[in-house]
């Protein structure tokens, strides 16, 4: 252990620990608020409560064309036009405000230009909700579905208890991101039981694809530019439209909290600025309270794979277009499984918030709002919260569970020992059971076996079972053109680096399905045993190293520190159940390691990416000399370099720590730790290491990352002999 | 000090008694000469004043002194009118209201739409209280008070028909139960130097005083605190309703607190006046009980309110009388301590003399309405109505549950026939478009000279226009007011068949008004729903205009079913929906007050300097707490100020 400090201390300036004081405060609290606001269901979820919505007696033409009679979001609601709409905008005392006593007296621009300008930025932003499309719309979707997806489940318990809880308040769906495919599941859903369909936030990137924008638009989707920094006029705009969807209750408000699709397929931590708006009119009083339902929706394989993994490695995105689109469209051929789809228990944002608004002397409305710091508080809990919600809502497919299997053998064991399927199954059963015990609903319907085999087959792409039942990845990046170094996002990776790399991050995409499960475990495990390394075991000095972890974490999983003593004993209690820590002991302040090492491996390997790459990140951002900055992009660059040239040296076997988005949640949590600062300059964000700080972060990241290498070492090129070459990867 | 005016007054009966009263001990009748103004020098403040005229009235209050000779003893208003059920219809009893003596068959239906009334198995309250607490007596005290020549009562019905005001618990707990504490005397003072005497013997032997007036509190405000353990006076100040003086030139006059408001009303209109302060309650209520909860007049916009109304005030403490010794019509004297007296609530002293501003009776009086498809545009023409301020005497909007109701309450068909698809009926819906389920009415009542209220009357409906309103008779707005007065006897009627009705008000400002109306009443549902509370009615009105803001009044009553505690249940809804009007930018009270069922949110209403700065005056005026009614300030002061 370094000498230089305990984890805990280390792992927070005084800012953050003032933080985690106020927050471990206010937790019991919330802990109330929660136990009134959800109450325990009435029994464990089941997946026998999902029903195929695509399996329905009528057939398309007829489901499309029924009687549109839905049930109202509020009472008071009127439905207004899309030009009533920006008439009311236009006319609020918000924007009268905006454009008469502050823009155009500040900077002297004119009013009727600020009066156009407007109303240019709302046209751009309106959507233009019309049954017809949606009607049409709703039929090509079937077919579509129908054609790639065996299933669209959704939770019927979960509609019913919607149900019962919209009517009187606004009600906002917050769907967790993962896919295109969620804009129009969830509309689809939502016609399917007659309810309101949502009034979608997209973002502006759709707009430039022709027709597809205008298509989006015309089933309820407003689009919002990605960045829009210090235009008051457009914040005031957008906050305004955001409000009086709100206010005026017509249609449910979709948005996604994690602000952008997760491309790692573990949730995002939740963005605040939307949901601060889309509150506001709670805060001040206009509303009485808002339903908030966070809904998940789970894939089992997901339309994105292949892109997501080049994205993650740094090649860069495609811009958005149709013919982009029709490209995408070889998507058609291939089989994605299921979907489930599940609203989790709607949320009182008044009883969430203790009936925070406090009855003062309420300014004007068109003046905005200032978020007290209790509001933001609770704002930021109500974001997590939604996360975990849409986390614990999941449905699991078996292909996760596979895939951390295939992985943690990929990793471990010796170049000529090939996983067969009696194997896999057997694991995978003993993980199932694990997670289960984790609270996870696994999509199992038939007996493991079948089920198993029909998870792989649905993958087939990335995994083959040979006949003599050998499992294999495929390299899917195999006939990838050549690409040019110019347009690597990051460091331009070698080509036999990206052919590891590339299915390997694909085949983490569907591990991380899995670690909002896992996560706590599995930090807290590595702390006991080295802890116990140590020559400790005691449970606090476990507790500290687990506090490291956990904020080392922070932006990578959705770890709010308000949970963070409920999380603990909760894993501890898991992990002795099953064997992984001994509960045999009497001493209840000490922790000891059970007898299940093999699911504690498992456990530990599965921080192996994360320490790896955030420990290189450490180690580039010590090599600034002092006084020097560096940008996010050159600390990225520079760090996959590193580790490209530990890969490379088999020094390290996890392509997965090459992410750009793991690495740059690496610097944003050592900029929160207080081992780089963060610095702006002339509006670019620039880091400078924290020395001595950095040096004690990277050398106990260092000590956890010692624990977690795996005991077999293979090289690239061994690794990749693991792997069956296919012909054509698409892209 | 005060005049002998005992000379041209109607002698009071004034006797010592230890039983209750018998029926000969009734006021004397008046000699029938009510209009007698006589000439004199008055010697009141110093003496330094010359007053014009000295009127007494010689017409007896309307109300006796034993109330409930002509009250309901456990319910609202005169003992021969209410709502009763014949034959499966309602009707009203009595003809002192419009709608007495008729048949009412739509409301009738009403009722069973609503609230799922079932009119055959009504509930029987308790049967006349005969057994009551025993007295805590001061013994010294009450030596004194024998010597005094006063008028008292220790009678059991006496004591407990002042025990309570007309909150919903207070009238529950008289048809189920009994309350912990009641008065253990009640004492009718005859004048300001009686109530003197009254308050320095309470002060020396440490006894409480409650002032009475009207006796028609909804805030629990004449609720004995059970915890007190001094004997506590009820001072009845019915007795003490003379118009003193009054002054045509300056338009004031000097009148006792203890008179009630059709009284007033009727004294002044003799003479050719008015003081325009018509609060719902008039009928019952009294002076010293607007001045001491800031009571609000339905005319406020032609008169003002109790606060504008006041030009002077005497209010008994048990330090001293506190008062003014100018009379000008508005002055730059410090804080103005008339409004220490305003809103006191009885916690500071006795208010025994008040001046008011009259006004000469108006030469027009008119009534109107005006019928808009929805809400949103009745508050928006409200508003703009206000902006203008050409608001008549009054004007109110009447949501479309209260508008449904109004029409229910009609003994025929008429304007919009209720069952009858009459021509206008269809005129207004189909041909004008307006949805019956959403449509709304404001109703107005003009006053003022002719050319006055023409003018307005022009402006209103036009401005109307503007805002899809129509205009839609004086019949209708007349009805409006009229009904007002009988709307307070339904709630006697849904006690008998598991209802519990209570209403509730706010001030708030125009631009959040719309929105605290939808706010509360969805709140209300929720906590309807979460309850389990089926058949329920939640309505609003916008009832007052002002420039910076509207009053908006709530009814809510529901069908308790079983429920064991209904009236708990009904407190638990209505904290919730005024935590949700305060969260909406309303105001504690615009006219109710705060009594004791507010009083957790006075502070916050305050400030915690405002809480201190009240203790201190209380402090001074009344040190040993003999008015110890507890309203407003719940004495807790909490550690986090």
């Amino acid at each position: 252990m370094s000498s230089n400090g305990s984890p805990s201390q280390i792992a927070e300036g005084t800012e953050q620990a003032e933080d985690r004081q106020k927050a471990a405060n206010a937790a019991p609290q919330l802990q109330d608020v929660l136990r009134h606001t959800c109450p325990s269901p009435a029994g464990p979820r089941v997946l026998s409560t999902f029903r195929n919505i695509l399996d329905r007696d009528s057939c398309d033409l007829v489901w499309v064309t029924k009687e549109w009679r839905p049930q109202q979001v509020t009472l008071h609601a009127r439905t207004r036009t899309t030009a009533k709409i920006r008439q009311d905008v236009i006319s609020s005392p918000k924007m009268q405000h905006t454009i008469e006593q502050q823009l155009s007296s500040q900077n002297e621009v004119p009013k009727e230009a600020l009066w156009r300008e407007l109303n240019d930025i709302l046209i751009e932003m309106g959507h233009t909700q019309t049954m017809p499309v949606v009607r049409w719309f709703g039929y090509v979707l079937s077919k579509i579905m129908r054609k790639i997806y065996s299933g669209v489940f959704v939770n019927e318990e979960s509609i019913a208890r919607l149900r019962a809880s919209i009517g009187n308040n606004p009600v906002i769906f917050m769907p967790s991101h993962r896919s295109y495919a969620d804009f129009l599941l969830m509309s689809y859903v939502c016609f399917h039981y007659n309810i309101m369909l949502p009034v979608i936030a997209a973002g502006m990137d759709f707009v430039s694809m022709w027709g597809v924008g205008r298509l989006l638009r015309d089933s309820g989707a407003f689009f919002i530019r990605r960045s829009f920094g210090n235009d008051k006029l457009y914040w005031a705009a957008f906050s305004e439209y955001v409000q009086t969807l709100i206010t005026a209750g017509e249609n449910p408000i979709e948005f996604f909290v994690e602000g952008t699709r997760s491309r790692t397929a573990k949730s995002l931590c939740p963005k605040l600025g939307l949901l601060s708006v889309a509150l506001e009119p709670y805060l001040t009083g206009q509303v009485s309270d808002i339903v908030v339902v966070p809904i998940n929706i789970s894939y089992d394989r997901t339309l994105e794979e292949t892109l997501y993994s080049y994205e993650l490695l740094g090649v860069p995105k495609p811009k958005e277009s149709t013919s982009g689109l029709f490209k995408a469209l070889n998507v058609l051929d291939e089989q994605y499984g299921r979907i489930h789809i599940d609203f989790t228990e709607p949320i009182s944002v008044n009883k969430f918030f203790g009936d925070l608004r406090s009855p003062k002397l309420m300014r004007p409305l068109h003046l905005p709002h200032q978020i007290t710091p209790d509001e933001s508080t609770r704002i930021i809990w109500l974001a997590n919260y939604v996360v975990r919600q849409q986390q614990k809502n999941a449905v699991i497919s078996l292909f996760s569970l596979a895939a951390v299997v295939i992985t943690h053998h990929v990793l471990t064991k010796p170049r000529n020992q090939l996983l067969n399927m009696h194997q896999l199954t057997r694991q995978v059963a003993s993980l199932k059971s694990a997670a289960e015990s984790f609270g996870a609903l696994i999509d199992c319907r038939d007996n493991l076996e079948v089920s198993l085999q029909n998870a792989l087959h649905i993958h087939k792409s990335l995994i083959v079972t040979s006949k003599d039942g050998q499992v294999q990845v495929k390299n899917v990046a195999a006939a990838q053109a050549p690409i040019d170094p110019a347009k690597m996002k990051g460091h331009s990776l070698q080509d036999k680096t990206l052919q590891v790399g590339v299915p390997m991050v694909m085949l983490q995409h569907y591990v991380n399905q899995t670690l909002h499960l896992f996560i706590c475990p599995a930090i807290v495990s590595l702390s006991v045993q080295q802890s116990i390394n140590q020559g400790s075991g005691m449970k606090d000095d476990v507790f500290a190293r687990y506090l490291f972890l956990r904020t080392l974490l922070s932006h990578e999983f959705i770890l709010h520190k308000a949970w963070e003593t409920m999380d603990f004993e909760q894993s501890i209690q898991q992990l002795q159940k099953l064997g992984v820590l001994d509960e045999s002991l009497h001493d209840s302040m000490k922790l000891s390691l059970g007898s299940n090492s093999h699911l504690h491996q498992i456990l530990c390997q599965l921080l192996l990416p994360f320490l790896a790459g955030y420990s290189s990140a450490c180690s580039t951002m010590l090599e600034v000399p002092a006084g020097k900055t560096v940008s996010l992009n050159e600390a990225l660059k520079s760090t996959q370099a590193r580790l490209e040239k530990l890969l490379l040296s088999a020094q390290l076997n996890h392509h997965y720590s090459l992410s750009l988005d793991l690495l740059t949640a690496a610097v944003n949590s050592l900029s929160s730790m207080g081992a780089v600062i963060k610095n702006k300059e002339n509006g670019k964000v620039l880091y400078s290491p924290n020395s001595n700080r950095l040096r004690q972060v990277t050398q106990i990241v260092g000590d956890f990352l010692q624990l977690v290498a795996p005991i077999c070492r293979k090289s690239q090129d061994e690794q990749a002999r693991l792997f069956i070459t296919q012909a054509k990867a698409r892209l | 000090m005060a005049t002998d005016r005992s000379s041209f007054l109607v002698k009071q009966d004034v006797r010592l008694s230890h039983c209750s009263m018998s029926a000969e001990s009734k006021e004397a009748p008046t000699n029938g000469d009510s209009n007698s103004f006589v000439e004199v020098y008055s010697a009141e403040n110093n003496g330094q004043q010359f007053r014009k005229a000295v009127k007494v009235n010689l017409t007896p209050s309307a109300i006796p002194k034993r109330r409930q000779e002509l009250l309901k003893w456990n319910g609202w208003g005169y003992e021969d009118s209410k709502f009763a059920v014949r034959k499966g219809v309602i009707w009203f009893t009595g003809n002192r209201y419009p709608i007495g003596e008729l048949e009412l068959p739509y409301f009738t239906q009403w009722t069973k739409d609503v609230f799922n009334v079932d009119l055959s198995k009504p509930i029987t309250p308790q049967p006349p209280i005969s057994k009551f607490p025993d007295p805590i007596i001061n013994t010294d005290f009450m030596a004194e008070i024998r010597k005094c020549n006063l008028v008292i009562s220790d009678d059991g019905m006496d004591r407990l028909f002042r025990a309570h005001g007309h909150t919903l618990h207070d009238i529950y707990i008289l048809r189920v139960g009994m309350f912990a504490r009641i008065p253990d005397l009640v004492i009718w003072p005859d004048s300001h130097d009686e109530v003197v005497k009254i308050v320095e013997l309470a002060t020396k032997y440490n006894v409480v005083i409650m002032p009475y007036g009207g006796g028609t509190s909804v805030t629990c405000a004449n609720s004995c605190p059970e915890e007190e353990k001094r004997m506590i006076v009820s001072l009845d100040m019915s007795q003490m309703n003379r118009i003193l003086w009054l002054d045509r030139d300056n338009l004031v006059a000097c009148i006792e607190a203890g008179i009630i408001g059709q009284d007033l009303e009727k004294e002044l209109k003799i003479n050719g006046f008015t003081t325009g302060h018509e609060p719902d309650s008039h009928e019952f209520s009294s002076l010293g009980g607007w001045v001491a909860t800031r009571a609000s007049g339905m005319k406020k916009n032609v008169y003002g309110n109790i606060e504008d109304l006041l030009v002077h005030v005497r209010m008994v403490t048990p330090t001293g009388v506190l008062e003014k010794h100018t009379q000008g019509p508005r002055v730059s004297i410090g804080p103005d301590f008339n409004h220490v007296v305003l809103g006191s609530e009885g916690t500071l002293g006795v208010i025994t003399e008040v001046v008011l501003k009259i006004r000469p009776l108006p030469a027009c009086k008119k009534y109107g309405s005006i019928i808009f498809p929805d809400f949103e545009s009745g508050v928006n023409c409200m508003r703009e109505i206000a902006k203008k301020r050409c608001q008549p005497a009054s004007i109110r909007l009447v949501d479309n549950e209260q508008f449904k109701f109004g029409q229910a309450l009609k003994a025929e068909p008429s304007f919009f026939g209720h069952i009858t698809d009459g021509f206008k009926r269809f005129y207004v819906t189909k041909m004008k478009g307006y949805n019956v389920h959403k449509m709304v009415v404001a109703t107005l009542l003009f006053e003022g000279e002719q050319s006055t209220v023409e003018n307005q009357e022009k402006m209103v409906y036009e401005i109307a226009h503007q805002f899809g309103g129509m205009p839609a008779g004086e019949v209708n707005g007349q009805r409006g007011y009229t009904l007002t007065f009988v709307i307070a006897y339904i709630r006697d009627l849904g006690f008998d068949f598991n209802i519990v009705a209570e209403s509730f008000e706010t001030s708030v400002p125009w631009d959040r008004t719309l929105s605290l109306c939808r706010n509360v009443k969805g709140r209300v549902a929720a906590e309807c729903k979460a309850r389990g509370i089926l058949h329920y009615l939640m309505t609003c009105r916008v009832t007052q205009t002002y420039d910076a803001g509207s009053v908006v009044y709530f009814y809510f009553a529901f069908n308790y079913g079983d429920m064991p505690d209904p009236c708990h249940v009904y407190e638990e809804i209505e904290e919730a929906a005024r935590n949700e009007i305060l969260a909406s930018g309303g105001s504690l009270s615009h006219h109710h007050g705060i009594g004791k069922v507010r009083k957790k949110w006075y502070r916050q209403q305050v400030s915690s300097q405002g809480v201190h700065l009240f203790r201190a005056i209380k402090h001074k005026l009344d040190p040993t707490n003999i008015f110890a009614s507890g309203n407003l300030d719940s004495g807790e002061l909490k550690a986090k100020l």
